[in-house]
């Protein structure tokens, strides 16, 4: 017989997490997490679990991939039988630093709107009887919790698999500690301080600045920091060879970078560190202090301005108005636009593509990549030798083009695919023909409006200065043929206006996708470049040029012919395939 | 002369219909008021009269075609003011505006002229550069009004358009509905406020749990039901509970917490 049904008393933690302050701080992690109200208009809402999961990807990968260098077997195959597992882990050790602050610090710039409180929350807990103190507390430990969550999950794989993969041959348990703390304190730290720094950043801005320039300039400054941490990435394999030589060169810019702070002290908790690395790792540890300090400064500030000032700053934004770039449209009018739809969308597009800023956050993450990747090729190729005293550029000054417009394109398909305010489709729903076939002509013509300025006002002048305009015409000419096949590539399945759509389900094969990418880089950029500096000594050779592109058209066409009706069609959905397809039988009175 | 008829309308989302069997019709001139309480299918009736949402079964005719033959060729003859204000904010009112005509195909000289007037009517015109996100709810809807009269359409479907507008513009726009009906546009209006109704609709329509409770011009209805106003028919026909009774429930509860 059951004598009581009451729920047993709850514990004094169970009860502290039911109190008000702890639901305040629930809901302002969940308010970072899921961002503005912007952001779930857009559809691009992703649930904590998949973005934490996705953050913790890279580690895996990366740790994995090592197992190769550091596993005994492969050693004794190699015939290495000296190997010192600590100074052969330096250069990985700086990687996965350089991974754990880029990562952690994307994602604060990624969640830039959402860190402080904004207009919104005003509207819901002003009303309320909360103390600003109360919000404000609980704001400040939500960060804090995220910059802890972040750090642990970057660096989760890392932590444990790293020190495995590289102490693995030794059976000592004390040589794998020493060299698990201090990958776990450095790698910690590492993200610790680039999520700090971001906020930091944001604080003082919004300290420092008008509302409305600080609204206008927040995107460049994220553009400003994405490209910093793509520049250190992509450099990462230049830094360790040369920290070893910095105590000859203690003035050497390399000590100003905190990647190289946080190495410092990995090779001081190792034991392995000079004087000048020995006082380098106190600097990332003065310099983490010193960046939450500054966070927690800017962010008291910050946080006065935004939140107990948001009813004072509802002003209207500036979006439009000058006079120069309705010319521009009506001139694209009179060249390349020809039906309203055209008009009307190309307008739209490239409004939603300066103005959104998931969009242009997305096309800025794509072309600072580029010019990341095409800086190093360039001064790689600058520094081997002395190519505009040749009669043709190398392959790799030939690729520049390539790469840049590479990214470009790809940045702007990935951009078409970001929803802008997706609720607001109704009106493209509402007016425009389902059975247009005008999208791809469109997303076409602005992904030209970008390349062909920069190809007649950059690329031709600058090979026809360097190398006479007969190679710049030629080179022109194979980087808009090639231009020209990769758009027509990526916008084979493209039948939506971009950002009227909602975004494409993360598919089991997206790890696939990205690998063809990169694939593609290396063909697009890389390969023919090799080629054309090959045909460029005998003319002749561009036959193979001749017979690529109508090779790549017919292909195309034939593609474009086998293609169904309902392929065709425009959409404002984008929907997984399912399982199971229902027959829909199920209506009646 | 018919405007635009439903015949039927039935729209399954699951196995409950959110409408069932649906049928009017409005000619030229009239404006028809689509009156009924919260989920009673007048959204859902409003989408299939846009064509957003395809009936499960039944028929939306314009001038006697199924509006689903040929969608486009019907669009460019309806103006729709949806229930919720849901506008690009990136884009300032005149961009969107902008926007809507060249979507429309309306000639770019005579559509800045328009918008400009337009604005200046609805009293936009100092904000036409501002950003829509900076918008107070009463401009989006002023804004939705422009976009829908734009095309001078012959087919006019308001979904409660005067949410969150003033006095002075929810004046404007009831003036309009009317000089719009004596004009011979069709109008179908869907409100909560049954003043309104009662004042600019020349026929009303009521919706109950999806099908159709009452159809009659305004004024034969109000008779029918014996009322002094088109509030009491409305409570005689859709309310099963004493409005009255419940409010002192409310406050009973409230006493009682």
């Amino acid at each position: 017989m059951i004598t009581s049904l009451s729920p047993p008393p709850a514990s004094k933690w169970q009860q502290s997490l039911r109190s008000p302050f702890a639901r305040l701080v629930r809901h302002c992690v969940d308010r970072i997490f899921h961002g503005r109200e912007t952001s779930e208009a857009d559809g691009v809402d992703f649930g904590i679990g998949v973005v934490l999961g996705l953050l913790a990807l890279p580690g895996i990968f990366a740790s994995l991939f090592l197992i190769d260098k550091y596993g005994s077997l492969f050693q004794l195959i190699r015939g290495d039988l000296d190997f010192d597992p600590y100074a052969a882990s330096l250069p990985d050790e700086y990687f996965f630093i350089v991974l754990s602050m880029v990562v952690t610090a994307s994602v604060a710039v990624w969640k830039w709107d959402s860190l402080l409180p904004d207009r919104r929350d005003y509207n819901n807990l002003a009303p309320l009887p909360i103390r600003s103190r109360s919000f404000f507390l609980a704001n400040l430990l939500a960060l804090l919790l995220l910059a802890a969550i972040l750090s642990l999950d970057v660096n989760a794989a890392s932590i444990v698999l790293f020190p495995l993969v590289v102490c693995g041959s030794r059976a000592s348990f004390g040589y794998f500690a020493r060299f698990l703390g201090a990958h776990f304190v450095s790698v910690v730290l590492g993200s610790v301080f680039g999520f700090l720094v971001v906020l930091a950043i944001l604080g003082m801005l919004m300290t420092i600045l008008p509302f409305r320039v600080f609204r206008k300039s927040s995107l460049y400054v994220r553009f400003a920091i994405i490209l910093f941490l793509m520049t250190i990435l992509s450099t990462s394999f230049v830094v360790p060879p040369t920290i070893h030589a910095l105590a000859e060169h203690p003035h050497s810019p390399l000590t100003l970078l905190p990647t190289v702070w946080f190495l410092a002290l990995c090779q001081s908790l190792l034991g392995r560190a000079d004087p000048l690395l020995h006082s380098l790792g106190w600097t990332a540890l003065v310099a983490t202090c010193i960046a939450l300090g500054c966070a927690l400064g800017a962010y008291a500030f910050g946080y006065h301005r935004c939140f107990t000032r948001s009813s004072e700053t509802m002003v209207g934004l500036p979006a439009g108005g000058g006079a120069i770039v309705p010319r521009l449209f009506v001139l694209l009018d009179r060249l390349i636009l020809r039906s309203p739809f055209e008009r009307a969308s190309f307008r739209f597009t490239i409004r939603a593509l300066v103005r959104g800023p998931n969009q242009a956050l997305a096309l800025c993450w794509f072309a600072g990549l580029g010019i990341v990747i095409a800086s190093q090729t360039l001064f790689a190729a600058v520094s081997a030798t002395t190519h505009t005293t040749e009669r043709f550029p190398c392959a790799e000054v030939l690729g520049i083009p390539l790469t840049l417009a590479y990214f470009l394109i790809l940045g702007l398909r990935c951009a078409f695919d970001i929803p802008a305010t997706l609720r607001a489709n109704w009106l493209f729903r509402l007016t425009v023909n389902p059975k247009t076939r005008e999208c791809a002509p469109l997303a076409r013509k602005v992904i030209f409006t970008f390349l062909v300025p920069a190809l007649i006002l950059i690329c031709f002048p600058l090979y026809a200065y360097f190398w006479g305009w007969r190679t710049s015409l030629i080179h022109t000419a194979i980087v808009a043929a090639m231009c020209v096949a990769l758009t027509e590539v990526s916008l084979m399945r493209f039948r939506k206006v971009p950002f009227t759509c909602s975004a494409p389900p993360f598919k089991s094969h997206a790890i696939v996708a990205i690998l063809v990418y990169i694939f593609g880089f290396f063909v697009f950029s890389a390969f023919t470049a090799t080629v054309e500096r090959w045909a460029l000594d005998d003319p002749i050779r561009f036959l193979v040029f001749a017979l690529f592109f109508p090779g790549v058209w017919l292909a195309l066409r034939e593609w474009r012919r086998s293609l169904t009706y309902l392929d065709k069609q425009i959409i404002f959905e984008e929907k997984s395939s399912p399982a199971v397809e229902g027959m829909n039988l199920t209506y009646g009175p | 002369m018919i405007a635009l008829e439903a015949k039927g309308l039935i729209k399954c989302y699951t196995a409950v219909p959110a409408v069932s069997d649906v049928s009017f019709s409005l000619s030229s001139g009239e404006v028809l008021g689509c009156l009924g309480p919260n989920g009673s299918g007048k959204s859902t009736t409003v989408r299939m009269l846009t064509g957003l949402l395809e009936p499960s079964r039944g028929q939306v005719l314009s001038g006697g075609k199924n509006i689903q033959d040929d969608l486009v060729g019907y669009r460019k003859h309806l103006g729709y003011v949806p229930e919720e204000a849901d506008l690009y904010p990136f884009l300032s009112g005149w961009e969107y505006l902008e926007l809507v005509g060249t979507l429309r195909g309306l000639v770019a000289r005579q559509l800045a002229k328009k918008i400009d007037a337009m604005l200046e009517l609805f009293s936009l015109y100092p904000h036409r550069h501002s950003a829509i996100g900076s918008y107070s709810k009463g401009m989006r809807q002023r804004i939705l009004l422009i976009a829908a009269l734009l095309h001078d359409p012959q087919l006019l479907i308001f979904d409660e358009p005067l949410s969150g507008l003033d006095v002075t513009s929810a004046l404007i726009v009831k003036n309009l509905i009317k000089g719009l009906g004596e004009r011979g546009k069709a109008v179908f209006y869907c409100s909560h406020v049954l003043e309104v109704v009662e004042k600019v609709c020349s026929h009303v329509m009521i919706l109950r749990r999806g099908r159709v409770l009452a159809y009659a011009p305004t004024g034969d209805l109000q008779k029918a039901v014996g009322g002094p106003n088109l509030e009491h028919a409305f409570v005689h026909l859709v309310e099963d509970r004493d409005a009255e009774q419940t409010a002192r429930d409310i406050i009973q509860v409230m006493d009682a917490a």
